[in-house]
């Protein structure tokens, strides 16, 4: 039953993507032409994973390039 | 189909973060988001490689409050701030609702389809950023090159910091992350900041106020003196800024806390209660608010530098750089009535600007929140507004006489719309007749932001708070 007659109320698009993504693939398990269809759509949308680990380490490696930018740019600059 | 299979193989290209396969533990969110937030603090003070760095100026920055919403810190890694998750996350709700995109909503890959056609827009939006960089320099160099390098995988990083917290490794998205880090490091710098500002002919000041302060105790002989320089001292933070800033923040923090109860009929003569939270109507005026604000001002200040005799720029504002400590300052034409009265004495010497003002703001204030109401009115985002409570749906009760059908709630949440915004409203100008730091929207922006993660609900709350 649908409490306000509009749509349910829903979180927000992360966490339905995810829902989702859980529900394609469990019907992806079952044969025939849709599901395969769907599976397809699903496999290519997956593309490239990157976990948040080397998120993080390439963002605190690139600052620690541009500090070095700086020390090197300095220790130059008074060589010169 | 075709155009989707392309459109596939562009996003695919764009590698994504992948959501967590098991439950996060709150302390394990606790450590990424606390890791986030160091590499973008320490992103916005690590100086840009290559540019040529102006002395600091006392004359404010005409941008000061986009720097603040976007929180951006100039010539430093963070240029832009998040202009590189913002816009798109803007843009496309705005497209959703121009049924530019129509959104299939039983389609599974629409969610996915989404999150990759904003992280493409914000990449779009970073290199367009650094291509601006090196439109405004206007010579090639290895220095150009160089700069425009960091600033692009400065807006790049920034997308896969909120993609982390986005996919439920941290406590809030990113942009509300950030923008109320950015707002508390300046209201904090404010009040006990130690850098000393050089006035010619006179004795260096601090910056902070509470820390100038407690110089200005120890140095001078005249205590009176003393304390009536530190309480009222116009050219930098001052212990009145700072008392009207720890009343503001608990204000803040408790309008957040209303929602209206609707008492909702649903099919079968049952009904159940839904609750429109006002906070919900804050944070959109309080954000386009102070981002369309300074455009009149941008343009009038440049208009009247160059054509100061013309009538018509005479009209949209007069400007004077003196006996303002250096700071030029609307002193007629439409933009002075546009601008906060600098303190509550104002009221009474010039009423009429007091007038135009409190009406402007106000009524400014109701129409963006109306309009934001319009544009979320979009099947996805509508109901972020009403929230279901889930507890009543199990024990509906028989419907009251005072109860409204569910085709109306869409005008009572119009009407909610209004109040929210004439609040938003109210409290920016109380805010800045009182001179807080950062003024009144900073502070509100601050707290709309991290309200939803005291509130329990930060996994459902995106950006602007719905």
């Amino acid at each position: 039953m649908v409490a306000n007659g509009d749509a349910p109320a829903r979180g927000s698009a992360a966490a339905a993507a995810s829902l989702r993504r859980r529900r394609t693939t469990s019907s992806g398990t079952g044969g025939g032409g849709a599901s395969t269809m769907l599976q397809f759509y699903t496999d290519e949308a997956a593309g490239r994973k990157m976990s948040p680990n080397s998120v993080l380490i390439m963002s605190i490696g690139f600052i620690a390039v541009v500090a070095l930018l700086h020390v090197f740019g300095k220790l130059y600059r008074t060589s010169a | 189909m075709s155009n989707r299979s392309k459109f596939w193989r562009l996003a695919a290209l764009v590698p994504e973060v992948q959501c967590p396969d098991q439950p996060i533990s709150p302390r394990q969110k606790f450590k990424y988001t606390a890791i986030v937030l160091f590499i973008f603090v320490t992103a916005s003070q690590v100086l840009l490689y290559g540019i040529q760095h102006q002395p600091r100026t006392i004359e404010p920055d005409p941008l000061h409050w986009l720097h603040l919403i976007l929180a951006s810190s100039r010539s430093t890694l963070l240029s832009h701030g998040i202009v590189a998750i913002l816009v798109p996350e803007v843009l496309v709700k705005i497209w959703v609702y121009l049924k530019i995109i129509t959104l299939d909503t039983s389609a599974p890959e629409t969610g996915v389809l989404m999150n990759r056609a904003q992280r493409l827009l914000g990449i779009l939006v970073a290199i367009l950023g650094a291509v601006n960089f090196y439109v405004r320099s206007q010579h090639f160099t290895v220095n150009t090159v160089l700069i425009m390098l960091q600033i692009l995988c400065s807006d790049i990083i920034v997308i896969y910091l909120d993609d982390v917290l986005r996919k439920g490794y941290g406590l809030l998205s990113g942009i509300s992350l950030f923008t109320a880090t950015n707002i508390c490091v300046n209201i904090l710098w404010k009040a006990f900041s130690p850098m000393s500002v050089m006035y010619p002919e006179q004795s260096p000041e601090f910056e902070g106020a509470v820390i100038a302060w407690v110089h200005l105790l120890m140095t001078r002989t005249d205590k009176l003196s003393a304390m009536s320089k530190a309480f009222y001292r116009q050219n930098l933070p001052n212990i009145i800024n700072f008392l009207a800033t720890c009343l503001f923040v608990p204000l803040a923090i408790f309008f957040q806390g209303f929602y209206i109860v609707l008492p909702v009929r649903t099919r079968r003569n049952f009904q159940a209660y839904c609750h429109i939270k006002l906070s919900h109507f804050l944070y959109g005026p309080v954000v386009l608010h102070r981002l369309l604000l300074p455009l009149p001002y941008v343009a009038s200040k440049v208009l009247y530098k160059k054509y100061s005799g013309n009538t018509l720029v005479n009209l949209l504002g007069k400007w004077d750089g003196l006996n303002h400590f250096g700071q030029s300052i609307p002193v007629g034409g439409i933009v002075y009535y546009l601008r906060t009265p600098p303190i509550l004495a104002d009221l009474h010497r010039d009423p009429f600007h007091a007038f135009i003002y409190v009406a402007f703001v106000l009524i400014s204030c109701v129409f963006i929140s109306m309009g934001l109401m319009v544009c979320a009115s979009s099947k996805g985002v509508f109901n972020g507004f009403v929230v279901l409570n889930m507890q009543e749906e199990r024990r509906l009760r028989l419907a009251q006489p005072d109860s409204i059908h569910a085709n109306e709630i869409r005008r009572h949440v119009m009407r909610a719309a209004c109040v929210g915004g004439f609040c938003a409203g109210v409290l920016i100008i109380f805010a800045d007749l009182i001179g807080v730091f950062c003024s009144g929207t900073g502070i509100m922006l601050a707290v709309t932001a991290s309200y939803p993660y005291v509130d329990g609900r930060a996994s459902e709350v995106g950006s602007f708070g719905f």
